[in-house]
């Protein structure tokens, strides 16, 4: 997917933002380059592109206009991802006329969007609104403290999922990440995941993570958190930035931004296959294949050579479907079934059995992007559609002869390094 | 985990993949100029089999001898090892250049019996690095200053953080970030630099100069700079990652 972010500036200060540090550190102005941006956008037309942020309705009108009318252009059809605030009767016309997928980020009416602050908290007016006027919406909904740190909070946060369903909407359902003042703890956390999936489940909701999780089990595409991402070429997510730079999603550059690398590689993969598990990789894990570690940018220690430390939560999930998956006879669940279960009440992990690290689909944004809660695609049989594949061909990084070989081979003193026997 | 390289630049710095090609060729000239111009007596040399007779042609024009040793197999990026090479495989001539035969015999000798000490010593190492690579290298097979971690100060010159992506002054793994040998040799070296191409040189000596991160771990080493995050495979620390904080030091007197 293509983000096009041409504006990291936002009219909210939402508690947990994943841009903050940067916001904080750079300020951004609107001082991007509108026609650069536009023409670099021509370069990942095989891409679904959506229009980011920060705050992308905070730009003027005239340019939010232009960027969909390029999309519009070149994929005939549109995507923003907004807080939703900004959002008035011409951004509305303009969202019919580009027929624009409309992404908001909202974590539930009155006090649960809480950390998002007071302008969000009827959100859920325009949200009827834009279903009403038969635009296509979707929503991010965050989970932090603020809408399931209580049972009531967390009552109410489903109530209004079934309000949702009523006007046929879903989308992602995240928890809070890098914030740990406002995301619940970890205990917290797999019990409102475990409820909410199976809330989800007895009323036939479709939310990620629960679908991409039976993805997973599956072996179909799925959100790029479960996809096995290279943090310096984040497959599913292609972003343009205001200098018309090329980078990643943007979870991956916290002060300083980061270009992108051309080529995806799975050192990340091939490190948690062969690191245990109390040193913080995924060895012997069964759910490896499924998961792959989880999201590099919610590694264990801010480091991406570990894995997520949502780790139990996934953990926890993929034991609820794969308990149901094989409840109902499911004839193909990806993982080596003779490992000993994962369970919750217990502090011993499976850290004997090696997992086969399969070779997993090639990922070339194929895979839907956590980040944007265009609707998940659900056929009549259930499968989720991935994005449309982007080639590595337009990468803003010049490959140079070398391209990263740096011209130690032909040359002499063996670096240093080289004991001068025989190996 | 199989040899690579990236370098990611930081938005504005687009240019350094392509700089840091330019510096590594600086430095590859610098290698075979400190033997011709007679500062060492050997130095190590890999040619291309596609490129063997271009290679002895150069090397034969410039007085120089060639003693092949082994065959190393291609790799990408930076290798901390000679790789075997297969049947029918693409390869490297890995040997020595020497300006007499009687260097190239003696160099011949001190591989096959793995004398480091005369290998060292022939190549213009300083003892105290040899003797350091010497022990530390069958333990960790990239050492860089194994002993240290956090804050570290010391001459551009020794600093080998950056040579994966070919970026160094001297060719030896220096015993410390304040190693005098090295500082001394490291001199020499620099101003054969700066007779091939001073701007670049002077870039170059920026760079070892200003504050990096270096943080290996799980056998992946990333280091970052001001311009850019450079990755490489490596030794796998497993427990805690690694890591050094180089303050540099300008030194370039």
């Amino acid at each position: 997917m293509l983000l096009v972010k041409p504006f990291l500036g936002c009219n909210l200060a939402c508690k947990y933002c994943y841009e903050g540090n940067y916001r904080r550190k750079h300020n951004p102005k609107m001082d991007y380059n509108l026609d650069l941006v536009l023409k670099r956008m021509e370069e990942f037309k095989d891409l679904e592109m959506s229009l980011h942020g920060g705050e992308c309705l905070a730009m003027p009108k005239k340019d939010v206009e232009k960027f969909l009318a390029k999309m519009f252009e070149l994929t005939k059809k549109s995507g923003i991802q907004t807080n939703g605030t900004l959002i008035d009767e011409e951004y509305i016309e303009m969202f019919k006329k580009y027929k624009t997928d409309v992404g908001i980020s909202f974590d539930g009416p009155g006090v649960l969007s809480e950390y998002r602050g007071p302008l969000t908290f009827n959100l859920d007016k325009t949200i009827e609104r834009l279903v009403r006027e038969g635009i296509s919406t979707s929503i991010i909904m965050v989970i932090s403290k603020s809408n399931a740190g209580t049972d009531e909070r967390l009552k109410k946060l489903k109530e209004y999922l079934l309000e949702l369903d009523k006007l046929k909407i879903s989308g992602r359902i995240n928890p809070c990440v890098d914030a740990p003042a406002y995301e619940l703890g970890e205990k917290r956390l797999i019990e409102v995941y475990l409820d909410l999936a199976e809330f989800c489940f007895k009323n036939n909701l479709r939310w990620s993570p629960f679908t991409d999780i039976i993805h997973g089990l599956q072996g179909k595409p799925r959100v790029c958190i479960f996809m096995g991402c290279d943090f310096f070429s984040t497959a599913s997510a292609t972003v343009i930035v205001g200098d018309g730079s090329i980078t990643n999603c943007m979870r991956t550059n916290k002060e300083n931004i980061l270009l992108r690398h051309p080529v995806k590689y799975n050192t990340r993969e091939e490190i948690l296959a062969e690191t245990p598990q109390e040193f913080f990789g995924c060895q012997g894990c069964k759910y490896f294949t499924a998961c792959y570690g989880g999201c590099p940018t919610a590694a264990i220690n801010n480091d991406w050579r570990n894995r997520t430390y949502l780790c139990s939560l996934w953990k926890a999930l993929f034991q609820y479907y794969e308990n149901i998956l094989r409840f109902v006879e499911y004839p193909s669940i990806l993982l080596p079934v003779q490992e000993t279960c994962f369970s919750q009440d217990s502090e011993h992990l499976d850290h004997e059995d090696s997992s086969p690290v399969t070779e997993h689909g090639d990922a070339h944004g194929d895979i839907p992007h956590g980040d944007s809660s265009s609707p998940v695609p659900v056929t009549e049989h259930g499968d989720v559609h991935g994005d449309i594949p982007h080639g590595d061909s337009s990468s803003p990084v010049p490959v140079t002869e070398h391209g990263d070989v740096h011209g130690d081979i032909p040359h002499g003193d063996s670096h240093g390094d080289l004991p001068h026997s025989d190996q | 985990m199989k040899d690579f390289v990236r370098i990611i630049p930081k938005q504005g710095f687009e240019e350094w993949p392509t700089k840091l090609g330019k510096i590594g060729n600086l430095y590859n000239r610098a290698e075979y100029e400190m033997l011709k111009k007679g500062f060492r007596a050997a130095a190590t040399y890999h040619i291309d089999y596609q490129y063997l007779i271009e290679g002895m042609d150069k090397i034969k024009k410039d007085g120089l001898i060639y003693t092949p040793l082994r065959k190393s197999g291609y790799y990408q990026g930076f290798a901390h090892f000679h790789h075997s090479v297969n049947p029918g495989e693409p390869f490297f001539w890995y040997g020595a250049l020497t300006k007499t035969e009687k260097d190239a015999e003696i160099f011949k000798e001190a591989d096959r019996i793995g004398d480091h000490k005369t290998i060292g010593k022939m190549l213009g190492y300083p003892e105290c690095c040899t003797d350091y690579f010497t022990r530390i290298f069958p333990i960790n097979y990239d050492p860089i200053w194994v002993d240290l971690e956090g804050e570290v100060e010391g001459y551009p010159e020794a600093n080998q953080m950056l040579r994966y992506f070919g970026v160094r002054i001297t060719s030896h793994l220096s015993c410390s970030p304040t190693c005098k040998g090295t500082k001394k040799i490291g001199k020499v070296w620099f101003k054969v630099m700066k007779g091939i191409d001073e701007n670049l040189a002077n870039e170059l000596y920026d760079l070892l100069s200003i504050p990096i991160t270096w943080n290996s771990y799980h056998g992946v080493v990333q280091v970052e700079t001001p311009y850019f995050v450079g990755l490489t495979h490596t030794f796998p620390y497993l427990k805690k990652p690694r890591i050094i904080y180089w303050k540099g030091r300008k030194s370039k007197e």
